[in-house]
């Protein structure tokens, strides 16, 4: 099975003109993807997922859009899919529907062939059998690393409409990433890990997981309770990523419109973070390894400044939000029914470089925040996480035994009060260290 | 082969390609070889505010190939369903597992007979998908769904109800014989309410499902779950921030037992138990509850969001008793669990779709009544809290949980008083199964859905209401 745009074009072409669809368009995505996992030495599993995936919309003579997904490019199959999204139109009604994007292939950038071929299993498996080794070797309380994995992926991702667009994009990107558990008399297992991505197995920093998981899990053999209260907080670039995207319906148009963010159309202009920070939204940022160059309906992805100096001054949007809010659309469209809207990697930075780091008695670093799909709330703009982390108290780093942070997220964006100068670049973005004034702690 | 039929996987055309395939399998050195094909017939709608905003159907087709050759598993999958797709993702399976593909047609040189008579799919089943609701007949109810919860919410800001159909066909071939296939079918409504009122905002949402259902709106009334939703969103949108610290509480039946199924349910699938990430590898027979506590993992209660026939293995579901009056009685366990744990399989082997290996998984989950009233339980306490409505959870590697809870009340001297929000329960595993020492006369079942490592699928959750003696509960 391959990729061929191209014939289900034409195979589409036939079926819309057998059917007296004038307006259709479709993104297609195909990928081929391999996985191992490892234990105690020996390959635990390894898998391979060849997946090819077809997104029609059409347009009826109302003007209304209705879409189906099919997972096949025959014409038979394009037919059965032509008529279930007509049927799917019909019962949507004629508000606000979207056109095509008016910058739908305005940027057509010519891109290199991308190599398909995913790296060789058994070199895999002895890279990951080398990592869990040299972790395990790290230190005797480590009995093991039970979740592992070494990825490799080619995608490439097509976009057509009937006015004559089609564009084509590939990329290439492997992931690894490490999770200890401990075992020692006496103590609680404790667990740390570490995730790093790039384009290729060969240029993923593997050494590099395998060091920052073993210094992490070594920080936090012996740990301390911490007192519930309010401590100023410095959270990783990692953590603060997260949280980030966690309330992200606060710079996304359809959100706003839909009502469920916690900005509004006039929030545009307005300071909702402290002045020392700057935030984009970079699809096609260097280290950013699931890039493409157009969004879901064609138009181009750019870098879009979001907050500058705390001030929101763009939401991220698609063709139909873009029309609504009188922009042009951002390239941040995914397509569907209801097309929605995403962010693709977010790049902050200090938007003060004189301001001196904050030098705090006591202060809680958190590393990285846990089940964010149960412990944020975004629609009302809290949240209560646990986290892995450190409380540094006189100069001293030590490990928090098992604890709790909880606030408002826009009150947390007021209260930053240093951006560090240090851009670190990780899986959903990039980012410095952030401190934060004051932020509930829940401990022992 | 094309998307528009309805059922797929006959006998007469399938038997011939698969065997063929198992046989090249083993004539190739795998010790075990399982092909898994699935025919999917997905369908979501989503109404915001009065409007049909979202309807979206899609089909699919998959094949995976799963192969052992001692302990290692190797698994290939693609949506190409033709004999030349599935031989090509057989070889990339054995290539992975270390094994050399036969070139030649050995192995096809004498007549082969693997399979076992086919396991047929049942009669009642082969018409579900067209006795569904079609696309307008969903966006009707919907609609009306959705006028009803804005004529009884306050405050209301945003409201949305959703529902989606899932009808999957799938088909087992494997190399020990088993030959079987099946049809699932899953619904659900949901309802999302988001009240404002000045600087307060508060967003209660509710989930209904049923499996093996065709009629499924003929058994969904959506005016008791208005009310309910309106209600709480109205107690909520004022209501204070949970004060941080240790307590006794009572969480509720229904959906409260989220509890169980991440403190516990993962830490008893063979999945956890191999990579030794339980605590409870060597406690079978062992008491690791209080003897308040009965739980049961199964797949047989009718019409139950993690109901099936057969599992991803072709294996028939089972009741299992996992805790029995607090002693450890079985794990969860699939083929591979079977096979590095040495614990039998449940008839748990589950996967998303065709793109995951099955894994050892829970089904309807949940512990079993007690003696007492909820009142009881409430009564029992001077301050704590009482979790009426809880949020989604997760444990980790070493067996720490934590859940949210969406809304909760305080207890003071045995009395219901203020709401509460923003609580999280944090705890061990170890330490709250220990906790629950008195169980309520009202089990109560609710659908959730489960992600792990063979993807989201669904499940039960269910418990009557419980009292644990004391907790974390993170908050402000």
């Amino acid at each position: 099975m391959s990729f061929q745009p191209e014939q289900f074009l034409a195979n589409l072409k036939s079926q819309t003109s057998k059917k007296g669809i004038r307006q259709y368009d479709a993104y297609g995505t195909y990928s081929k993807d391999v996985s191992v996992k490892v234990k105690e030495g020996k390959p635990d599993q390894v898998k391979a997922n060849t997946k090819l995936q077809w997104l029609i919309r059409v347009w009826d003579e109302r003007g209304v859009t209705g879409v189906t997904k099919c997972g096949s490019d025959d014409e038979e199959s394009i037919s059965f899919a032509l008529d279930e999204a007509r049927a799917c139109a019909e019962v949507r009604p004629k508000e606000n529907e979207s056109a095509f994007s008016p910058v739908a292939g305005k940027k057509n950038l010519s891109k290199q062939t991308v190599n398909q071929e995913n790296s060789a299993i058994q070199n895999m498996i002895d890279s990951l059998v080398k990592a869990e080794k040299e972790i395990l070797a790290s230190h005797p309380a480590i009995e093991s690393v039970p979740y592992n994995a070494l990825a490799e992926g080619y995608q490439s991702t097509c976009y057509l409409n009937s006015g004559g667009v089609f564009l084509v994009d590939a990329n290439r990107s492997a992931y690894c990433y490490l999770y200890t558990k401990t075992n020692e008399a006496g103590k609680k297992p404790r667990s740390a890990g570490d995730m790093v991505v790039s384009h290729e197995i060969k240029t993923l920093p593997i050494s590099e997981c395998v060091r920052v998981v073993a210094e992490k899990t070594l920080s936090h053999l012996s740990y301390v309770s911490v007192a519930t209260g309010k401590y100023p907080i410095v959270f990783s670039p990692g953590a603060f990523l997260d949280l980030f995207g966690a309330f992200s319906n606060f710079v996304n148009a359809q959100s706003v419109l839909d009502k469920q963010s916690l900005s509004t159309q006039e929030s545009l202009q307005k300071q909702v973070a402290s002045s020392l920070l700057n935030v984009w939204d970079f699809g096609l940022h260097p280290h950013h390894f699931g890039q493409c160059y157009f969004d879901g309906e064609g138009s181009p992805v750019e870098r879009l400044p979001l907050l500058q100096s705390g001030k929101l001054v763009n939401f991220i949007h698609s063709a139909s939000t873009a029309k609504q809010f009188g922009v042009s659309p951002t390239g941040h469209a995914r397509m569907g029914a209801k097309v929605t809207v995403a962010p693709h990697y977010f790049e902050m930075s200090s938007a003060d470089q004189s301001v001196q780091r904050p030098h705090w008695d006591s202060y809680i670093y958190v590393d990285e925040l846990q089940a964010l799909h149960a412990g944020v709330q975004p629609l009302q703009g809290s949240f209560s996480l646990p986290f892995d982390g450190w409380i540094f108290k006189d100069g001293k780093k030590q490990s928090i035994e098992s604890a709790t942070v909880a606030g408002d997220f826009l009150t947390l964006l007021q209260e930053i009060c240093y951006v560090d100068k240090n851009v670190q670049f990780k899986a959903s973005g990039a980012c410095p260290e952030i401190f934060v004034s004051s932020l509930s702690i829940t401990g022992q | 082969m094309t998307q528009s039929q309805t059922i797929r996987f006959s006998e007469e055309t399938w038997k011939p390609i698969l065997e063929t395939l198992l046989a090249k399998a083993k004539a190739s050195g795998a010790d075990f070889c399982e092909f898994f094909l699935e025919h999917k017939r997905y369908l979501r709608c989503l109404v915001e505010n009065g409007r049909v905003t979202d309807v979206a159907p899609s089909l699919t087709l998959g094949a995976g190939v799963r192969v052992f050759v001692g302990e290692q598993d190797a698994y290939a999958s693609s949506t190409d369903l033709s004999q030349k797709g599935l031989a090509h993702c057989l070889d990339s399976a054995l290539a992975m597992a270390g094994l050399n593909p036969v070139k030649n047609n050995s192995h096809q040189a004498t007549p082969v007979s693997i399979l076992k008579p086919l396991r047929k799919l049942p009669q009642n089943k082969t018409n579900w998908l067209e006795k569904c609701p079609d696309i307008k007949g969903v966006s009707g109810f919907l609609l009306k769904a959705n006028q009803t919860l804005k004529q009884k919410a306050q405050k209301s800001e945003s409201i949305a109800t959703s529902y989606f159909r899932d009808w999957q066909e799938i088909m087992v071939a494997s190399s020990d014989g088993t030959f079987a296939t099946d049809v699932r079918l899953t619904q659900s409504m949901g309802s999302n309410l988001l009240c404002v009122d000045g600087a307060h905002r508060t967003s209660v949402h509710e989930r209904a499902g049923k499996t093996g259902v065709p009629q499924y709106f003929e058994t969904y009334d959506y005016a008791p779950v208005a009310d309910d939703l309106a209600q709480s969103a109205g107690t909520m949108l004022h209501a204070d921030f949970v004060q941080s610290g240790k307590y006794p509480v009572v969480m509720a039946n229904h959906f409260g037992g989220v509890i169980f199924h991440e403190a516990c349910g993962h830490l008893l699938e063979t999945t956890q138990i191999q990579r030794k990430t339980s605590p409870f590898v060597d406690s079978m027979g062992k008491q690791i509850a209080h003897t308040a506590v009965t739980a049961i993992d199964e797949g047989l209660t009718d019409s139950e969001f993690g109901t099936l026939d057969i599992d991803d293995e072709g294996m028939p579901v089972e009741k299992t008793v996992l805790i029995e009056k607090g002693i450890l009685k079985r794990f969860i366990s699939d083929r591979a669990g079977e096979k590095l744990t040495g614990h039998q399989r449940t008839g748990s082997g589950r996967r998303q779709d065709y793109t995951f290996p099955p894994a050892s998984r829970m089904r309807n989950t949940f512990i079993e009544a007690g003696p007492h009233s909820k009142q009881d339980l409430i009564s029992s306490i001077d301050r704590g809290l009482y979790c009426k409505r809880m949020g989604g959870g997760s444990v980790g590697a070493t067996g720490s949980f934590n859940f949210a809870v969406d809304e909760a009340y305080w207890i003071e001297n045995g009395k219901l008083t203020k709401p509460l929000k923003g609580a999280i329960l944090i705890g061990e595993a170890v330490d709250v199964l220990k906790n629950i020492s008195m169980c309520a006369n009202d089990r109560s079942l609710a659908p959730g859905f489960c992600g792990s490592v063979s993807g989201t699928i669904y499940v039960t959750v269910g418990q009557p209401h419980l009292k644990v003696d004391s907790i974390t509960v993170g908050g402000r």
